[in-house]
């Protein structure tokens, strides 16, 4: 009885730490890797392989024949998986769409099987290693001392990996993984590039396939392809995704229910037919349960938004008496003080007065833009834009639909580059560097579609902005984690001032997704201020919010540009403007119309008949012959 | 008689409404035409009236019948025709193809009808077997319009049909409508280019933030300052 | 130079089987956008169906026929049970692919409680391999060859000329303003699977007459090789699947023929994998079911 706990338990941990390292790539770095048996077998042989000593039976060959310490070979034969998967990866992942690509690791997957069941000098074939001696050298133990040798060893293993997990999961590493996972375009517009992060991780869940390896063939002392065909990957994803994918407890639960529970529990149903209908029968459960978890619940048993392991405790001061005057501080920073707008504003109000006509321009230009263009294959969306921005000044862009104005917008924050033309961002060129340099640069934006990372907490989103952070990369997360504690805890206070002051407060720890259309576009302002940017491009910021919060936006954005930083905003909304905007430039058919304050550019005769839209004109000719008498 | 009337329509994607209480009404040989600034929701208008998104208030009555959540499928067999904005052909299949597949729902006389149809877009007649996505920009939309018409709707919605085109193609697609008009449809068109609209629509409808602003007849609103005042922004 | 043409002839016979089974996956992602992981597995149920018909004395034909019915309502269930309450809700692309993965668990393993994993004995015995021209082929080789062409064939001139084919190709190519035109494109959605499955049937027959063995993995090894081909094509273009299918089947034949045989699967992979890497969009620019 006690063996068979014993048995239960090892291989319950060895399951785990295989599902936890799957985790880390799928569940952590959004990574479908339908190889992953393979790299746990690559483990198991090479901690073989290492430790067998030369081969004394004639007709069993296999390669290296060292006699490493155990330690040494489980160690070796992570490294190998390690380094197998980052070579899979760099050479798959940054190509083909997400399913495409699963497909592509299976056929990997395949090749290797293939390789070691055909080519006998590698691992023996398909008869595979026998004999693997065992970690406590020759010494004689009994079957069940051994396996509680092997489970202590494992359970170590696990606990150091949970850790691991754990570690990874609470540092700006792991928030940026899942920043990656979520969202890659809104990652790389805030200046991290995605690739670095997702190698890493996968790189790491390979070796925690490759010690998973070797521990098990340490503990049935043999091995063979018969043993990793491709069918248990997807058992491991399985269980990955119903205990719950990016959670490590759910991915112990996964391993040790779905896995062992089940396969403990076939145990007891009475046999029919003959002894694999039971198996079968399980494989089908599972299939069921993965069906009905991807379709009700598809986070998982235990979900990832479970590890909240922050509270944010930090409140924003409590909000002052109903004041819908805007306030910002003597020094211009944002107030923290500022209250979110109480709901007795909610009511309709006007806007205040419109600005009075922006003062004569200072010398300071922050942006300029030189004869920029670019076309969409035949179609030209910016031809020869020209204008200029000063510092600290809030500068709206206007134009009837086609204008260009969103391309613009695309290639001043980096993710288009202009066909001819310069930018120049503080007098440097800036054209085509792409959103990473660009964001580091100080540019930051909002979408027109506000885009926010859904299963993540709204003051995750924000924080994923803010620049430089430590413990970004792998070890420094890991092993570093003096560095980035203190950095963590000052970003959080700054994430809540700047949600408190948008109006955020009772929303922090929610997922961003539950939050409405106002209040993400609140949510990505707070975001693009986490960044400190010099330029902030906005995107039809008030599009479909309430007037109430449109107002709050209006007043946030001209303290913003108070505290000095340069705003662009496309809008269409002309109140909105006119509270907001110092002046604005009108762009039609990807030029600039004109450039002036709003209420001239409104009575502009061109604006006017831009917006209007222009009359069959030419007189109409004879009717042109069918085909081909196009435009 | 209003063959295709919409009221109190509220839709949207997903989160807030884009559209709140609006309504809009087509008359039979008539055409009314859908303006606004960017952001209006007309062609959000467009796509709940032709059953492509869910309208969360409000009903839509095709010639006195209540057609409100009705599949796209389902409309076009009551007599509404439908023209989307953007991808308005099927563009791997030929020009024949395309108006084969516009008489989908004919019961016989297939071929009869595409003659008809053809008859009055000469422009059309004759490379049936061109695929759709060879033809200029000004062709699609030609297509796109003799599609629709295969069934003889009572009523068709009209999203930017000249969105893209040159001035000259524009003012010939218009015509075309005008023509359409003349054989008893009820039209319903969304404009981004409200002077040339303005000039062949009988009725006007003027959205502006997902609301009614304006409506009224056409010879009426075409010389009011507030239109251009409301379109600008 | 013999020996490469008898291993080019044996790649078309593989290329014949795979090419039934690449487009019948090109025809369901046509419209539904996703790989169907069941699929292997679909075929190997096609397989069993017609081979218990057959067991029991029915017409071998009529049997495979059987098999197609079959597969074709195992499709349409699929769709309707588990793909389509996914697609609705417009998940994405790995979530569909994960449910394909549930599903052939379900199936794979229903098939080894229905009918045991122990593999059977499937073949036609119709006569020696004879030697015509340069290649060496049984008379089940011609047959197979032959009626692959059939229907690829007949899937064609469905597609092009008839209502229906029409119907599929307007959905595929435009979804929305295939329903302003009057289609219902959930029922078109539906009877494409059927018609897929069809095709996936005779694949799964085809290929177990190459092995003359049955079991219920049969289909799942071979889903690989029938993606690759898909992806090699151009997916969702059928003609692509089926110079896709050719290239497979024939360098399957040829790299085992000069190399280790045990590696040829390996190779056909292989490339696959690389020609993918540098030319994801496939080999055929050409879009749209018809060419």
């Amino acid at each position: 009885m006690l063996y068979f706990l014993t048995d239960l338990l090892v291989l319950g941990c060895i399951n785990s730490i295989m599902v936890v390292g799957l985790n880390l790539q799928y569940g952590y770095g959004g990574l479908l890797n339908f190889a992953y048996y393979i790299y746990v077998a690559l483990g198991a042989y090479i901690a073989a392989v290492t430790t067998m000593g030369p081969s004394t039976t004639p007709g069993i060959s296999y390669a290296l024949g060292w006699t490493l310490p155990w330690w040494a070979g489980l160690i070796i034969g992570g490294l190998v998986s390690a380094a197998f998967g980052t070579l899979v990866f760099l050479l798959t992942v940054r190509r083909l769409r997400s399913d495409y690509l699963a497909i592509v690791t299976v056929a990997v997957a395949f090749i290797v099987w293939n390789l070691i069941d055909t080519y006998q000098p590698l691992f023996d074939g398909d008869t595979g290693l026998f004999n693997v001696p065992q970690i406590t050298g020759s010494a004689n133990i009994s079957t069940e001392g051994y396996s509680a040798i092997i489970l202590a060893v494992s359970a170590v293993c696990l606990t150091v990996f949970v850790w691991l997990s754990r570690r990874i999961f609470r540092s700006p590493f792991g928030r940026l993984l899942r920043s990656i996972r979520e969202d890659e375009q809104v990652t790389t517009a805030f200046g991290r590039a995605s690739w670095q992060p997702q190698i890493a991780v996968f790189t790491i869940g390979s070796f925690l396939a490759g010690i998973a390896g070797g521990l098990l063939i340490f503990y049935i002392s043999a091995w063979s392809p018969s043993a990793f065909l491709p069918l248990e990957s997807f058992i491991l994803l399985a269980a990955l995704i119903v205990g719950g994918s990016g959670n490590y407890w759910g991915s112990l639960l996964g391993a040790f229910v779905l896995i062992e529970g089940l396969g403990e529990i076939s145990r007891y149903v009475p046999s029919f037919g003959n002894g694999a209908d039971v198996g079968a029968l399980r494989q089908v459960v599972i299939g069921l349960v993965l069906i009905l978890m991807l379709r009700y619940r598809p986070e998982g048993i235990i979900p990832e938004r479970w590890l909240k392991w922050y509270r944010t405790r930090e409140q924003p001061p409590a909000p002052a008496a109903a004041a819908a005057t805007a306030s910002s501080g003597p020094d211009g920073e944002p107030s923290a003080a500022a209250p979110p707008l109480p709901a007795a504003a909610r009511a309709a109000a006007p806007f205040p007065e419109p600005r009075a006509a922006a003062a004569a321009p200072d010398g300071d230009v922050l942006l300029d833009i030189r004869g920029v263009a670019y076309s969409y294959g035949g179609a030209r969306a910016v031809a020869d834009c020209s204008f200029s921005i000063g510092r600290g000044t809030v500068t709206g862009l206007i134009g009837p639909n086609g204008a260009g104005k969103s391309t613009l917008v695309e290639i001043l924050s980096g993710r288009l580059a202009p066909q001819s033309g310069e930018v120049l961002l503080d007098g440097r060129s800036v054209g085509g560097l792409g959103p990473v340099v660009l964001s580091r640069l100080g540019v930051a934006r909002t979408f027109q579609t506000a885009r926010v990372l859904p299963r993540l907490p709204v003051i995750e989103n924000v924080m994923i902005a803010a620049p430089a952070q430590r413990g970004e990369g792998p070890l420094a997360a890991v092993l570093w984690q003096r560095g980035w504690r203190d950095q963590e805890a000052a970003l959080r206070k700054e994430a809540v001032e700047l949600l408190g002051w948008l109006g955020l407060s009772s929303h922090l720890d929610r997922p961003a997704g539950s939050l409405s259309g106002g209040q993400r576009r609140l949510m990505e302002i707070a975001r693009a201020l986490m960044a400190r940017p010099r330029l902030l491009l906005m995107d039809e910021p008030t599009a479909g919010v309430y007037p109430e919060t449109s107002q709050l936006i209006a007043r946030r954005v001209r303290e913003i540009a108070e505290a000095g930083v340069t705003v662009l905003l496309i809008a269409h909304n002309m109140a909105f403007l006119s509270w907001v905007a110092d002046d604005v430039v009108v762009m039609a058919e990807g030029r600039v119309l004109t450039r002036g304050p709003l209420e001239q550019a409104r009575e502009h005769k061109d604006v006017i008949a831009a917006y209007l839209g222009v009359a069959a004109g030419e007189p109409r000719g004879p009717r042109a012959s069918s085909v081909g008498g196009g435009e | 008689m209003t063959v295709l009337r919409a009221e109190g329509i509220s839709a949207g994607y997903d989160g807030p409404p884009v559209l709140d209480d609006v309504a809009v009404a087509a008359e039979p040989g008539q055409t009314t035409v859908i303006l606004g600034p960017n952001g209006a929701g007309k062609s959000t208008l467009a796509k709940a009236i032709a059953g492509l998104l869910r309208i969360r208030a409000g009903r839509v009555l095709l010639a006195g019948a209540d057609v409100t959540g009705l599949a796209p499928h389902k409309l076009v067999r009551r007599g509404l025709g439908y023209l989307p904005q953007l991808a308005s052909v099927f563009d791997h299949m030929s020009v024949l193809e395309n108006l084969e597949m516009g008489g989908y729902t004919l019961k016989g006389g297939l071929h009869r009808r595409i003659a008809q149809v053809l008859e009055l877009f000469p422009d059309l007649g004759t490379d049936n077997g061109k695929k759709a996505g060879a033809l200029s920009g000004g062709q699609q939309r030609m297509l796109a319009l003799a599609r629709l018409l295969m069934t003889e709707p009572v009523a068709a919605v009209l999203d930017e049909p000249t969105a893209g085109l040159s001035p000259l193609y524009a003012g010939r697609v218009w015509d075309q409508i005008d023509r359409v008009r003349e054989t008893g449809v009820g039209l319903l068109v969304v404009e981004q280019n409200a002077t040339l609209a303005m000039e062949h629509a009988d009725s006007v409808c003027l959205l502006a933030q997902g609301r009614n602003v304006l409506s009224g007849k056409a010879e009426e609103l075409r010389e009011r300052a507030e239109v251009a005042r409301i379109l600008v922004g | 130079m013999s020996h490469l043409l008898q291993a080019i002839g044996f790649g078309v016979v593989t290329a014949s089987i795979v090419a039934l089974a690449a487009v019948a996956v090109s025809l369901q992602i046509s419209v539904t956008n996703f790989f169907n992981f069941a699929f292997g597995d679909f075929m190997s149920f096609g397989a069993y169906v017609a081979w218990t018909a057959n067991r029991e004395g029915v017409n071998f034909f009529l049997s495979v026929l059987l098999g197609g019915i079959a597969v074709g309502l195992l499709g349409m269930l699929a769709n309707h049970l588990v793909f389509r309450p996914f697609m609705r809700r417009r998940v994405r692309p790995v979530t569909l692919l994960i449910a394909g993965v549930g599903v052939s668990f379900v199936v794979q393993d229903a098939l080894i409680l229905i009918w045991s994993p122990a593999p059977r004995r499937f073949s036609l015995n119709l006569g020696q391999a004879m030697h015509l021209g340069p290649f060496l082929l049984t008379p089940g080789d011609l047959i197979m060859i032959g009626a692959s062409a059939v229907l690829l064939l007949l899937l064609h001139l469905m597609l092009t000329y008839t209502k229906f084919g029409k119907a599929i190709r307007a959905t595929s190519n435009n979804i929305d303003l295939a329903q302003s035109c009057g289609i219902d494109s959930d029922r078109v959605i539906s009877l494409t699977w059927f018609i897929a499955g069809l095709l996936t049937a005779v694949a799964g027959v085809g290929l177990v007459l190459q092995e003359s063995t049955l079991s219920p993995t049969t289909g799942f090894t071979e889903l690989f090789i029938i993606f690759g081909a898909v992806i090699l094509g151009g997916i969702g273009r059928p003609y692509g699947a089926m110079l896709g299918a050719l290239i497979v089947g024939v360098l399957t034949e040829v790299s085992g023929a000069y190399l280790n045989a045990a590696y040829k699967t390996s190779i056909a992979f292989g490339v696959v994998v690389v020609l993918l890497l540098f030319r994801p969009q496939g080999l055929i620019k050409a879009r749209g079911l018809i060419s």
